[in-house]
């Protein structure tokens, strides 16, 4: 499913007066494709994921999957939210299982509740599906949240910072296992991650989308990923290809990019 | 517990001196006296006059009127304050009217309610439901105005319906604020129960109160004290202990 995005303008009413956020955002996203989204903070990655989701109206601008405008959140988009963002009354399994079935309405009870049991099991959570949000950890609960996004079905994921909160550890076998369901048995063809981190950004992406704050231009730069999958975590480091995104998106960040303070 | 039993124990001491002090403060050993005295027969119900009735059966009447003011607070004030919360321009109409109305002491309703229902007893009861309605209202009201971007999106996303958002986003979300509404509810209302039926002279606690004073009889006034004082935080106990079963905050 290609993805569309054409003229983005959005601003927000601030206690300054109207305030910028995106203004001219084009970019096209391939059936199949990894697109990492990465800026500072205030550059609108995650309003533009909003956006996509259905979740915010851009000023102006259009949104289209194969050639049909998104104006509202539909089964062929789901989210991973950065703070997992579970309902935290309900079970874990209830969680994806009510996420799941008022998403995706076309199916039976019978072939929702299998698809549920199937990606809590891929993710590690079928254990732990009776417990509420609140009685796992953090990381636990993000992959209950994957499991979530990805039982809907949805042609396109949209991630935001999802694995931000989480340790080194979680987030790597986390990272291992989102790749593995989208170039695996999921629907899922395309996906667009936010995130702050620059290795993870490369690891996971085809492409690398660089933004920044109004006045400059939303997208500054599209970076392609030349790295043949499976990649391993582990060596892609030593590859020549990582290196050279990585180098260029360092000095895109923090040079070219450096906000005035906080650096 | 040790400290506890040390706090007490001054208390009845200052007591004890404040009573020598002034003769028509009762003391200590008298009020106990009364008590024993009270809870000889304490389910006594021998006429419809307050002198005929056990301590008990008083406190099971004002029990009665309680629990029927703040059911009828929380039918009429549990709706009213998830449409105040929940739309907007029900809360801009409502508003001054709940901002003027809430700061008046229910008692001044008594007069109106006892003209309207020309009883006593129903219009204890009003005034009771008014007590209670406006912490029960405006706590429902905030708590379904506050659901965080974060739940309000995740129904967005999956396209939760508007049953669905109202069965498991909103009412579990502010049923710990609607509790509270009742706890605190509930708390004024039994304060002002006790006022009502002094000024009405209704067979209950507050009404034992007032009779126990025109009779000249202090230790029952200081001993209904303690049975109001305790049945109160028992009330609170157990509405304490329902808002922690709905307590989600580790997650949130």
């Amino acid at each position: 499913m290609s993805l569309e995005i054409r003229g983005i303008d959005k601003s927000f009413a601030g206690r300054n007066g109207v305030q910028p956020v995106l203004s001219g955002v084009d970019l096209s996203v391939e059936r199949g494709e990894f697109v990492s989204l990465i800026g500072h903070s205030g550059c609108g990655k995650s309003t533009l994921l909003n956006i996509i989701a259905g979740l915010q109206r851009p000023d102006a601008g259009e949104i289209s999957l194969d050639g049909v405008p998104v104006t509202e959140p539909g089964p062929d988009r789901a989210m991973v939210f950065q703070h997992y963002s579970l309902l935290p009354w309900m079970s874990i399994y209830d969680n994806v299982r009510e996420a799941a079935a008022s998403a995706r309405p076309d199916r039976t009870k019978g072939d929702n509740d299998s698809i549920v049991e199937r990606y809590l099991r891929v993710v590690g959570m079928w254990p732990h599906r009776s417990k509420r949000p609140g009685q796992v950890s953090g990381g636990m609960q993000q992959r209950a949240a994957v499991a979530r996004a990805f039982a809907v079905g949805p042609k396109v994921l949209l991630l935001d910072e999802p694995f931000g909160a989480l340790d080194a550890l979680t987030r790597g076998r986390l990272q291992q296992q989102l790749v593995e369901l989208w170039s695996g048995e999921s629907n899922t063809e395309t996906v667009m991650m936010v995130t702050h981190g620059l290795d993870e950004a490369v690891y996971l992406a085809d492409r690398v989308v660089v933004m920044a704050a109004p006045p400059l231009p939303s997208v500054i730069e599209v970076i392609d990923v030349d790295i043949k999958r499976p990649r391993d975590k582990a060596t892609i480091v030593h590859d020549p290809e990582y290196q050279r995104v990585y180098d260029r998106l360092g000095h895109l960040l923090m040079h070219e990019l450096a906000p005035a303070t906080g650096w | 517990m040790g400290l506890a039993l040390a706090g007490v124990a001054a208390l009845v001491l200052l007591w004890q001196i404040v009573a020598s002090a002034r003769p028509h403060v009762p003391s200590p050993g008298a009020t106990l006296t009364e008590l024993r005295t009270l809870l000889a027969s304490p389910l006594r119900n021998a006429g419809p006059n307050i002198g005929d009735k056990g301590i008990v059966v008083l406190l099971g009447s004002s029990l009665i009127r309680l629990f029927t003011g703040f059911a009828l607070a929380a039918a009429v004030g549990i709706p009213l304050g998830f449409a105040v919360g929940a739309i907007e321009p029900v809360r801009r109409a409502t508003n001054p009217i709940i901002q003027v109305l809430r700061p008046v002491s229910p008692l001044a309703w008594f007069p109106i309610a006892l003209a309207a229902l020309s009883m006593t007893p129903p219009a204890a009861v009003f005034t009771i439901a008014i007590t209670a309605l406006w912490p029960t209202m405006i706590n429902t009201a905030f708590g379904v105005g506050s659901v965080p971007q974060d739940h309000r999106d995740v129904a967005k996303v999956f396209r939760f319906s508007r049953a669905k958002y109202i069965r498991r986003v909103l009412v579990p979300y502010s049923i710990g604020s609607i509790i509270t509404g009742l706890r605190l509810s509930m708390g004024v209302a039994w304060m002002v129960l006790v006022a009502v039926e002094m000024l009405a002279a209704l067979p209950g606690i507050g009404g034992f109160v007032w009779d126990s004073y025109n009779n000249n009889n202090m230790p029952a006034v200081a001993a209904a004290i303690l049975f109001i004082g305790v049945v109160g935080f028992g009330l609170d106990m157990i509405l304490s202990r329902i808002a922690r079963r709905f307590d989600y905050s580790v997650a949130r």
